[in-house]
């Protein structure tokens, strides 16, 4: 079978996945919670970013950037936890990693299908939230033009455009997550296991990135540019952040899938 | 084949050196490359009267650029004065990063970010607007009426030429600071000359100022101001990156967005309340001693009453954040002082000191507080 064809079913598999399925479910409800909350609220939102939500209540489109911006810190990266914590720690536990392991086909190919099938998940989680939370916004709240940061305003075309890069950054974000997970994946064979370490990961990644005398350690952290979607709100985009974060994302993955290639090569099939 | 590499691989740990170069490549590149940017530049030795030349013509140069503002004072941590730390109080402490674009002296944007924030301030000809993100607030000045506010504030040596003035300059501060070129530096991968000046009286807690000058374009791209303490910098602002190139019109472009508050914003009266009875009249303010060690002096201050007068004088803009906090954080960190001057509370951080007497005196400088309390005890100190 050629890569290609081993990714589309791999991804199927996943993407058919009852639980996968209500994570994204979740996924897509998280804004309408909010959106709901908002709607029934009444005063001033209050909280870290009060502007971010006050925005939505004028022009519900800006749900699908409050959404992702919320769900950032934990619910996306939860969810990708269980996919990649899954990949090779689910294999196993079911028995049928000997059998992906033996067949004629580069372990290497294994890791490539089920390392992309995670990634294009992640890009589907992303674009859900978004879309989801401007189809809700636009429901519950009056729709026009959106005010960037920069005090600008961008047409609906305009709004799609920066809601589709802010949905591709996040699902980069996700894919150095991925990789950790992929790797935790290779060291054990019971799949909770991988998930909930997985899942720990951009956690501790945070806490550390709270404490304001580690800043020598932040921008090393995989989570220090988790949350510079504000850069793509601004007339011109703050381009140096963004790629930054692409570049410290596209670090992580190399490191941890050449780590969780070695340690998939060196497996003892029997085991 | 495949049986033959998986014999190879599984029954030797040899796959194990794949992340290992991995890992080692991609740290090495991390760490490397800003330190490869950053080697020593090559520039023909300039005098630094030459630099303040330089430095004054700049202004024509047109630019755009990152620049990022740390400051570490010694003061503690500020409370956040807006939610989201874009008020340009958010400058006093902590890490900022700001944008400009400049393409000359009526046509510039500065824009400060903030996590999901941004306040900008653009001037595009004759209109100078302010917005904040955060406030949804856009202010409005005319250039025009600016200028006509602040123009009996004009430089009287505006008509001589550049070299004259900074030979001028040179010569004025001669006496009590150091002015110096210390070799060159590599600013946001431009190679740049440092400009440094140093205060001869060392009882001033200002160990040095360091003003990076583009070697190509004189214009200012890091300055750095440096405790007598030794250690990182009080102050440090500096480009991140910068290019010399003319930017586009359309960062310019400002139209106020639908549903922000616009406020006709006239800074003439800023101007005229300061000449104004309107403040209080019992305050007054005098220096004692000169260059570094100036002790600003000012007795009658009453803290509640200058906080009434600002509210008035900013009309509740809420813009500039909550000034209230700012000055609890200060006095929180004061202790308390006694001596012959009387009691008081002293404030030590790393550039300057404040002394605050009961008497009403507030005492400021950028020097120790043993100075401060000699200049309130009525005694000029010389070194």
């Amino acid at each position: 079978m050629s890569t290609s064809s081993l990714t589309a079913s791999e991804l199927g598999l996943v993407l058919r996945r009852r639980r996968n399925l209500i994570l994204l479910v979740v996924l897509a409800a998280a804004p309408l919670i909010i959106g709901l909350a908002l709607r029934l609220s009444t005063g001033e939102p209050r909280g870290p970013n009060p502007g971010l939500l006050a925005e939505v209540a004028s022009n519900g489109l800006f749900l699908g950037f409050s959404a992702l911006i919320l769900l950032t810190p934990f619910f996306m990266p939860l969810t990708m936890a269980v996919v990649s914590g899954d990949a090779i720690a689910g294999e196993s536990a079911g028995g049928t990693l000997r059998y992906l392991l033996t067949v004629p086909v580069a372990r290497g190919r294994v890791l490539a299908v089920k390392y992309t099938s995670c990634v294009v998940f992640g890009l589907v989680a992303a674009v859900i939230v978004v879309a989801s939370g401007m189809i809700v916004g636009a429901l519950l709240f009056p729709v026009g033009d959106v005010t960037l940061l920069s005090g600008q305003t961008v047409g609906f075309t305009g709004t799609v455009g920066r809601a589709l890069l802010m949905a591709s950054y996040a699902a980069v974000m996700l894919a150095g997550l991925a990789a950790i997970g992929m790797f935790i994946s290779t060291l054990t064979e019971v799949p909770a296991t991988a998930m909930a370490t997985t899942a720990a990961v951009p956690v501790v990644a945070q806490i550390l990135g709270a404490i304001p005398q580690l800043s020598g350690l932040h921008p090393w952290l995989l989570t220090d540019t988790w949350r510079v979607y504000g850069d793509f709100l601004r007339e011109p985009m703050m381009l140096e952040t963004i790629q930054r974060g692409l570049l410290t994302q596209a670090a992580y993955a190399v490191i941890f899938l050449s780590l969780a290639w070695a340690r998939l090569t060196t497996r003892d099939v029997t085991s | 084949m495949s049986s033959l590499r998986s014999t190879l691989f599984s029954s030797s740990r040899l796959p194990w050196t794949v992340p290992l170069a991995v890992t080692s490549l991609v740290l090495a590149t991390a760490v490397a490359v800003p330190r490869i940017a950053d080697a020593d530049a090559d520039l023909p030795d300039r005098s630094a009267g030459q630099l303040i030349v330089a430095l004054a013509e700049s202004r024509e140069v047109p630019l755009a650029g990152t620049i990022v503002h740390s400051a570490d004072v010694g003061i503690p941590e500020l409370p956040r004065f807006s939610s989201s730390g874009t008020s340009p109080l958010s400058l006093l402490s902590g890490a900022t990063s700001l944008r400009v674009w400049y393409a000359d002296e009526t046509t510039y944007r500065l824009a400060l970010y903030g996590d999901l924030a941004e306040t900008d301030l653009i001037r595009d000809g004759n209109d100078v607007w302010y917005w904040n993100s955060d406030q949804n607030v856009v202010m409005h000045q005319r250039a025009d009426e600016l200028e006509a506010a602040t123009e009996h504030k004009q430089n009287p040596t505006a008509g001589l030429p550049t070299e004259t003035l900074a030979e001028l300059a040179l010569l004025a501060v001669e006496e009590s600071t150091v002015v110096e070129v210390d070799g060159t530096v590599t600013v946001a991968g431009r190679a740049a000359y440092e400009l440094v000046a140093r205060p001869r009286d060392d009882r001033s807690l200002i160990g040095e100022i360091r003003i990076a000058v583009d070697g190509d374009h004189g214009v200012p791209l890091r300055v750095q101001v440096i405790g007598t303490d030794g250690g990182d910098p009080a102050v440090d602002i500096g480009f991140t990156s910068v290019a010399f190139d003319e930017p586009d019109r359309s960062v310019f472009d400002f139209t106020p967005p639908p549903g922000a508050t616009l406020e006709e914003f006239d800074m003439s009266r800023w101007f005229a309340d300061a000449d104004d009875e309107k403040f209080p009249s019992d305050l007054e303010a005098e220096v004692v001693g000169d260059g570094w060690t100036s002790v600003l002096v000012v007795s009658g201050f009453d803290l509640d009453m200058l906080m009434d007068h600002f509210r008035e004088m900013t009309d509740g803009v809420q813009e500039f954040g909550d000034l209230s906090g700012l000055v609890d954080a200060f006095i929180a960190e004061m202790r308390p002082t006694v001596g012959p001057y009387g009691t008081g509370l002293a404030l030590e951080s790393r550039l300057f000191s404040a002394l605050w007497l009961d008497d009403g005196r507030l005492l400021v400088g950028a020097v120790d507080v043993d100075v401060l309390e000699d200049a309130a005890e009525g005694r000029t100190s010389t070194p």
